[in-house]
């Protein structure tokens, strides 16, 4: 509606309920930008309203023209005419309540004008509010409103707040005084920090505390359905504006101190958060104030509280504290450390209950700052020392303790000379636990050695570093390996040099074992930058020269999978000398050998760019090896990892299928399959595709079933990653071979399953998403579209339920019911049927409906499976279903089948194999636990 | 606590849990018959709950895998236990709890009895007595209140 039209009767039929009035205010707001309207014809056409008798008109009238202020920019109005507009509110705001309220929001829309309005204005308008509205009687969105004033105030007004001194301070307080909804808290919080910093409290400092103070510690629960504040928002806002200036240092310690001895969690959580958080406000004489009282409670929490969080609480808060505290007088600080020091020595005993927490305390003081851990360094260390001398017991524990304070103080000092002689000390003592038959105590040795190697003498070291790299190659349990690995990390890193010097010119001679924990041991400085050229050339030296170290190889790429590692063996043409030793071979390879050479090729030159691979493929892959295992097994390695468009030598594609047909060997046969299936998926020219697909799908005619079964299979799963409209056609092909043979629902599994690499995204392959979804999908159409199925197909069935996602089961489940029913109840595959428990296990422990809503045909069949004979994996997964069953649904739902599953059971528990009786009797005793009273 | 409100035994003695039955492979050769033994009894009673303490009758020691006898052939098995105090009022309780967890666990074909450590315990006979006595233990379980504490001895709240 345009604004011109307004005429009184209009205005007059405004009511609030209906948003009308925001249009009319957007247009005069829009009139007055574009100069059409001033502000005082506004006024005056909104005369009628402004000045009813009615208290709704004048209502209605005011906030029409607080709206239109909302919505107009900067600048508009001047100064003369924002006073005047001032003066007009003001005398609203003394007007009826109802008429107030909305003159609050036009007031607002003035103090926003911060270039333009007068100081004194503001100063008006806000003394006014002060005066004559009581902020704690109004709505609580009138109450945000006032707050958002004094806020827009005191961010833009500051002359202003100046101006006023005391008084705005004291308007504040009691405009907040007894805020009780936890919206407008936190948003009273969120500024109240900036009013606290910026303004002079004065003497009513401890006013504006004691209003603060009462919500402390916020004990709020947000009801469930109200996720917008939550009592952690709250608390931290409130901990925020306590500590927000120093004025409040001691009322904020004497509460903490008081509410931390309560016993409610939240008050000592919130004490000491409000103790941590004082600690970059407050000054450091208040905290010296109170560090005895401090000290104390802090330490009676820690030994007497047994919630591991809030102890560590504790400690952090006690680590600020001490830090705040080493920032004044020193003679003071060390006193005070003196004293902790002397109060807790005497637990250091390890047959003492304080021994750890004891501890624990120490290290946070010392790691507060470098002034405490050296005191504790020195007072601590000897005495831990003797301990550790005299101990029979728990020797272990002392050295972690000597270790972790040795430590902390490092990392203080760094390299700095000021590291105190106490710690040079420790040297020896590491050096005799090392070789200590108790491996914790060794374990602990090693990593206190990695902590102080900075203050090992050089000539010590190169001791070391001589006695570790025979440790290198040495058979060692595994916690005591991750210690010195550890430690020769750190000495490697620290000194490359030497240790470079000594890896270099350590000849001795390893047999293959020694040989490959070596290479193991090198892992850990294999990404090093001084070590990785040289780990690399070891690696490949002893690739070269056995499978062990081959399989390393290929390890170490898999686990560090950056590419710089590969790009090394690029560099160093690993490849071309891979070849010649594989020239070598004469007898008979294992496939484990042959399968580690392809994988290598493959992560060599997956790494390489089109252009590179292409030269590589052309270099190696005529090369003719006397083996045709190494000939399939180097080619598979040079084709799989190609990019998309690199291949082109269709004619290699007749070689694998020749060799398909002739070999005797399962390596070559399903090698062959696999990267025909690779090339397939990468063939970006749709007639190039076509043309293969008709020769293959004519020699899959004539050939044998075994090979069929591979080929198809692969052809199949090639071509439904890339959903090529031919894959259906492809599948029903695996579909017709099932019939009257077992084997070949194993093709299924490779349909779907991702844990063969050759087509993967990571050899560009295209695998378009949701591929699973449809080819189950119609799978699942297909096999329902026969009465009966065989025992392959219920078995391809099982096997398609191994990789498909939860949530694609359960939309076709009713579909799939039938045939999970006849597999329960017909198929003697364990694979399958534990395939299927495990899935129903799964649903039964998610809740989900569709198993609830079929329970009776299901419970029946695992029932019957619990004592399936050929396999105990499957009567153990059939007992956990049913226990799971006790543990998710409701009684009343299963108790009608209690008797039959207890009876059942009942022979279970006579399993021949123990494993299957514990399950069976666990479940048994739930089942009778059922509805029994407890 | 289910009787009273002052503990008989304040302050039991505890004693650590022993480890895990260690898996070997031969327990997954289906084709291999694993008999019932010591362990396996053991391992089925260990995890009740004392009816006074939140302890386990195993921390308690007050059953203890040399004190089980099982006859696989002769469908027997044959428990003692060790009340902690002389005077134990729980006893026939702590009984009954074994009783019926290993009725509810055991093959049908196992006679099971259940015996107080000889002695361990004042009233030793008149407890055994009363363990041995199908009719009294049928009517103890059907005793509501009864059932309840036992259930909840038994009720493992820990898997395994």
């Amino acid at each position: 509606m345009e604004n011109n039209d307004l005429d009184t009767t209009v205005l007059e039929s405004l009511t609030k309920e209906n948003d009308i009035y925001i249009g009319i205010s957007k247009n005069f707001a829009k009139d007055v930008l574009l100069s059409q309207l001033k502000i005082l014809d506004v006024i005056q056409k909104l005369q009628c309203l402004l000045l009813s008798e009615s208290v709704p008109k004048r209502d209605m009238g005011v906030l029409i023209l607080s709206t239109t202020l909302q919505n107009l920019e900067q600048h508009v109005l001047n100064a003369q005419e924002l006073s005047v507009l001032s003066s007009y509110f003001i005398e609203k705001l003394k007007d009826h309540h109802q008429v107030a309220s909305s003159a609050l929001k036009g007031v607002l829309s003035l103090v926003l004008f911060n270039d333009e309005i007068p100081k004194e204005s503001v100063i008006d308008l806000v003394s006014c509010i002060f005066q004559h509205i009581t902020c704690q009687q109004q709505q609580q969105p009138h109450r945000y409103l006032i707050y958002e004033i004094f806020e827009t105030v005191l961010k833009q007004h500051l002359n202003a707040v100046e101006s006023m001194g005391i008084d705005f301070v004291y308007g504040v307080i009691s405009s907040i005084d007894g805020e009780r909804d936890p919206k407008n808290l936190i948003y009273l919080f969120s500024w109240l920090q900036r009013f606290l910093k910026t303004v002079k409290l004065g003497h009513l400092s401890e006013e504006m505390f004691d209003v603060l103070s009462c919500y402390f510690p916020v004990d709020f629960k947000a009801p469930p359905s109200n996720n917008t504040v939550a009592r952690e928002d709250l608390a931290k806002g409130l901990g925020a504006c306590l500590t927000a200036t120093p004025d409040f240092g001691e009322l904020a310690i004497s509460l903490a101190l008081e509410k931390l001895d309560s016993t409610l969690r939240i008050a000592k959580e919130d004490s000491l958060g409000l103790l941590r958080m004082g600690c970059k406000n407050f000054d450091y004489e208040t905290y010296y104030k109170y560090s005895i009282e401090l000290w104390s409670q802090i330490q009676k929490e820690i030994f007497s509280n047994s919630d591991i969080e809030l102890r560590h609480y504790c400690l952090e808060t006690l680590m600020e504290i001490i830090r705040k505290l080493s920032l004044g007088d020193e003679k003071n600080f060390e006193n005070l450390i003196y004293d902790i020091t002397d109060t807790l020595q005497g637990n250091l005993l390890p047959e003492s209950k304080l021994f750890l927490q004891s501890f624990y305390i120490l290290n946070s003081v010392a790691k507060a700052s470098s002034s405490s851990s050296l005191i504790i360094i020195k007072k601590i260390l000897p005495l831990l020392e003797n301990t550790f001398k005299m101990a029979t017991s728990h020797r272990a524990s002392i050295l972690n303790v000597v270790v972790e304070l040795v430590k902390t103080t490092i990392q203080h000092e760094g390299n700095s000379h000021r590291i105190p002689e106490e710690i040079s000390c420790c040297y020896n003592l590491f050096c005799q636990t090392i070789n200590d038959p108790d491996q914790n105590l060794c374990v602990e040795g090693y990593k206190g050695l990695s902590a102080i190697l900075s203050c090992i003498p050089h000539d010590a070291l190169l001791v070391q570093l001589k006695n570790l790299s025979e440790l290198l190659s040495a058979s060692l349990p595994d916690k005591v390996k991750e210690a010195v690995l550890g430690y020769f990390y750190n000495i490697a890193k620290t000194y490359p040099e030497e240790t470079r010097h000594l890896l270099e010119n350590d000849v001795t001679p390893l047999d293959t074992i020694s040989h490959v924990r070596y290479l193991e041991s090198l892992d850990s400085i294999v990404m090093l930058p001084n070590f990785k050229v040289y780990v690399m050339e070891v690696n490949m030296k002893c690739s070269l020269n056995n499978i062990k170290g081959l399989k390393h190889l290929n390890e170490l790429l898999t686990k560090n999978c950056d590419g710089s590692l590969v790009k090394i063996l690029i560099e160093k043409d690993f490849l071309n000398s891979l070849m010649e030793q594989l020239q070598n071979h004469k007898t008979c390879l294992e496939n484990n050998y042959l399968q580690a050479v392809r994988l290598l090729i493959s992560a060599i030159v997956r790494e390489q760019e089109a252009e590179s691979q292409s030269e590589v493929y052309s270099l190696y892959s005529n090369r003719n090896f006397e083996l045709q295992t190494v000939n399939v097994a180097a080619l598979s390695g040079l084709i799989v990892p190609l990019r998309r468009g690199v291949f082109s030598d269709y004619s290699k594609i007749g070689y694998l299928l020749e060799n398909l047909k002739i070999s005797d060997e399962i390596f070559i046969k399903e090698t062959c399959a696999e990267v025909i299936g690779n090339l397939l998926n990468k063939i970006t020219d749709e007639l190039v595709l076509e043309e293969n697909l008709c020769h293959l799908s004519a020699l899959c005619i004539n050939c044998e079933t075994e090979i069929k079964i591979l080929l198809t299979s692969w052809i199949s799963r090639a071509l439904v990653t890339r959903n090529h409209p031919k894959a259906s056609l492809w599948i029903d092909n695996m579909i017709a071979i099932l019939e009257g043979n077992l084997e070949a629902a194993k093709g299924f599994k490779i349909l779907l399953n991702d844990s063969n690499r050759s087509i993967s995204k990571e050899n560009f392959c295209e695998i378009m998403p949701l591929y699973k979804q449809k080819v189950f999908h119609y799978c699942i159409n297909k096999f329902n579209e026969t009465r009966e199925n065989s025992e392959a197909h219920l078995n391809a069935v099982g096997y398609l339920l191994e990789d498909v996602s939860k949530i694609v089961l359960l939309s076709i489940f009713q579909k799939a019911l039938r045939l999970i029913l006849q597999i329960m109840e017909r198929s003697q595959n364990y694979k399958v049927l534990k395939v299927i428990l495990q899935r129903i296990t799964d649903f039964i422990q998610n809740g989900e409906q569709v198993i609830e809503d079929n329970l009776d045909d299901i419970l029946t069949r695992i029932l019957k499976l619990t004592t399936f004979n050929a396999s105990m994996s499957v009567r153990i997964a059939a007992l956990r279903c049913l226990h799971q069953m006790v543990v998710s649904y409701k009684v009343y739902k299963l108790l009608p089948m209690k008797f039959m599953v207890i009876e059942q059971l009942g022979i279970c528990v006579d399993d021949r194999k123990r494993l299957v009786r514990i399950e069976a009797m666990e479940c048994r005793s739930s089942w009778f636990l059922l509805d029994a009273p407890i | 606590m289910p009787f009273g409100d002052k503990l008989e035994n304040q302050n039991p003695t505890l004693y650590l849990k022993s480890a895990d039955r260690f898996i070997i492979d031969q327990d997954y050769d289906d084709s291999i018959v694993d008999e019932f033994d010591q362990r396996e009894i053991f391992d089925l009673i260990r995890n009740i709950n004392d009816p006074e303490h939140p302890l386990t009758l195993e921390q308690l020691h007050v059953v203890q895998p040399e004190l089980i006898t099982v006859e696989n052939e002769k469908n027997n098995v044959h428990i003692n236990f060790t009340p902690t105090i002389p005077h134990c009022s729980m006893a026939t309780l702590i009984g009954l709890s074994i009783r019926v967890k290993l009725l509810r666990c055991l093959p049908a074909r196992f006679k099971v009895q259940v015996e107080v450590t000889p002695g361990t315990h004042n009233a030793a006979s008149q407890v055994n007595k009363q363990l041995a006595d199908k009719e009294r233990v049928a009517a103890a379980l059907e005793n509501s209140h009864l059932i309840k504490v036992i259930n909840q001895c038994i009720e493992n709240k820990k898997r395994g």
